[in-house]
């Protein structure tokens, strides 16, 4: 059982909130194993975490919770064992979100991170939350570099993404080109440069972003929809230009399974 | 103490390398906290109907139905209102022309009243009997639209929705909104 003292000012029914809630973690690499760390200290209750793939040597320097020992280990698998003694329960799933059963895993949940790689890994992450309705945060790091090697810049983001709000499209953070691309990148193999401390910086205020959606502790609290990190300039920023009004991209009204049924009339 | 046998076998044997995930048979509906807000208003007692009725437009999130997802408030109308001993009497067919209207885009309903007072509301005899001799029955050969009822309270509700042909309790999870300037949570 966590000992709760320090955190008082998330209130009691705060603390009731997240000791019943159920949080997924889409993707244990540089940015999900920091989230998923964080949130087991924070004890919630039901921590599901999703990824398919193995830890490999590379990923070490900035995956959270993961030894030289772990090598071709399943993440998830990994995570969930190393951070299993702070008092909730942590459920590794080896498998993707698009998967059946993880995808009714995630529509199950209070909320879910996504700490992914691709463009569209994204897109699909966020088209199943929204189905469900579900809140679905979104963390991302870019490291360019010239072709000297040099840093051309840093950007990042935190997307807080709830039903009728801002959706990564509408936010310019997912677009065709970009899923293109990322398609293209894909297939040349490019190792994307990532850091642990940025990663990190990023979850934290995702974590942040989490708890003021599920504790309300900041009272009436807004929650600015998306949070620009330019890791040249040391800063995270609201974007100033986020869209008013509803998405048009998943009107609420269509939320849900909406399978047409086809009736064939005899002719 | 499972918990601590889990440990202590992974500890001798090693850490399985995947376990499964619990996903119970659990039930929950998912609404946003404004279409929750308009619920709550639609059914506040008025001077000229006491216990107003309204109809929450719910669909499956997805074929497994273990969520069932709010996407519209509507009012009973007015003229499906009829006189009669209890609190609320209505004429089925309205609820009925309104169930065949939605199914089409897999839109199921629950017939929501309130009970006022704060705290875990319960359904009283005739609302179970609603629910039982109506909403269920809407559910009667489609299983690609939800259909039940729910009954509030100023700060709680219990929910029923049919799931394997038996009304089942469906837990209430209220989804952050979106204002003009931020998401209120």
């Amino acid at each position: 059982m966590m000992d709760a003292s320090r955190l008082s000012f998330l209130g009691a029914r705060g603390l009731a909130r997240l000791r019943d809630a159920r949080i997924a973690v889409v993707g244990a690499g540089g940015g999900g194993s920091h989230i998923v760390q964080q949130l087991a200290h924070l004890a919630v209750a039901h921590l599901h975490v999703v990824d398919p793939d193995d830890v490999e040597r590379s990923n070490v320097n900035r995956l959270v919770g993961a030894t030289y020992h772990d090598v071709a280990r399943n993440k998830a698998t990994v995570l969930a064992e190393r951070f299993a003694a702070l008092g909730g329960s942590l459920y590794p799933t080896v498998g993707r979100a698009e998967e059946d059963g993880v995808r009714s895993l995630l529509q199950t949940c209070d909320l879910v991170f996504g700490a992914v790689d691709r463009y569209r890994a994204r897109d699909n992450l966020e088209r199943i939350c929204r189905t469900a309705l579900v809140p679905y945060i979104d963390i991302g790091l870019t490291i360019v570099l010239s072709r000297r090697g040099a840093v051309d810049g840093i950007g990042g983001q935190i997307v807080s993404s709830v039903p009728g709000g801002p959706c990564l499209r509408c936010l310019g953070v997912v677009t065709d080109e970009n899923i293109a691309r990322d398609r293209e990148g894909y297939v040349a193999g490019d190792p994307e440069p990532q850091v642990v401390s940025m990663n990190g910086l990023l979850a934290s205020q995702a974590v942040t972003g989490a708890l003021a959606l599920l504790t309300s502790f900041t009272g009436n609290f807004l929650l600015p929809p998306h949070l620009i990190y330019d890791g040249l300039e040391h800063t995270l920023r609201p974007n100033a230009f986020t869209p008013e009004g509803l998405c048009p991209h998943y009107p609420l009204a269509e939320a849900g399974w909406r399978y047409v049924l086809q009736v064939k009339h005899p002719s | 103490m499972l918990r601590w046998f889990a440990s202590l076998w992974g500890w001798v044997f090693g850490a399985p390398d995947s376990v499964a995930a619990p996903l119970e048979s659990m039930q929950r509906l998912h609404i946003t906290r404004a279409t929750y807000q308009e619920l709550h208003a639609r059914v506040q007692p008025r001077i000229e109907r006491g216990e107003p009725l309204a109809l929450l437009l719910v669909r499956f999130a997805a074929e497994s139905r273990q969520v069932l997802v709010a996407v519209g408030v509507i009012p009973m109308p007015e003229t499906a209102y009829v006189s009669g001993p209890d609190g609320a009497n209505f004429d089925t067919r309205a609820v009925v022309e309104l169930a065949n209207r939605h199914l089409a885009s897999n839109t199921g309903i629950l017939l929501v009243h309130s009970h006022g007072g704060v705290g875990r509301p319960d359904f009283g005899d005739i609302d179970r009997r609603t629910n039982t001799e109506i909403m269920a029955k809407l559910a009667i050969g489609i299983d690609t639209a939800p259909y039940g009822a729910m009954v509030l309270s100023r700060d709680s509700a219990t929910i029923v929705a049919v799931r394997d042909g038996a009304l089942v309790e469906a837990d209430l999870v209220v989804v952050p909104s979106f204002g003009s300037s931020g998401i209120l949570a």
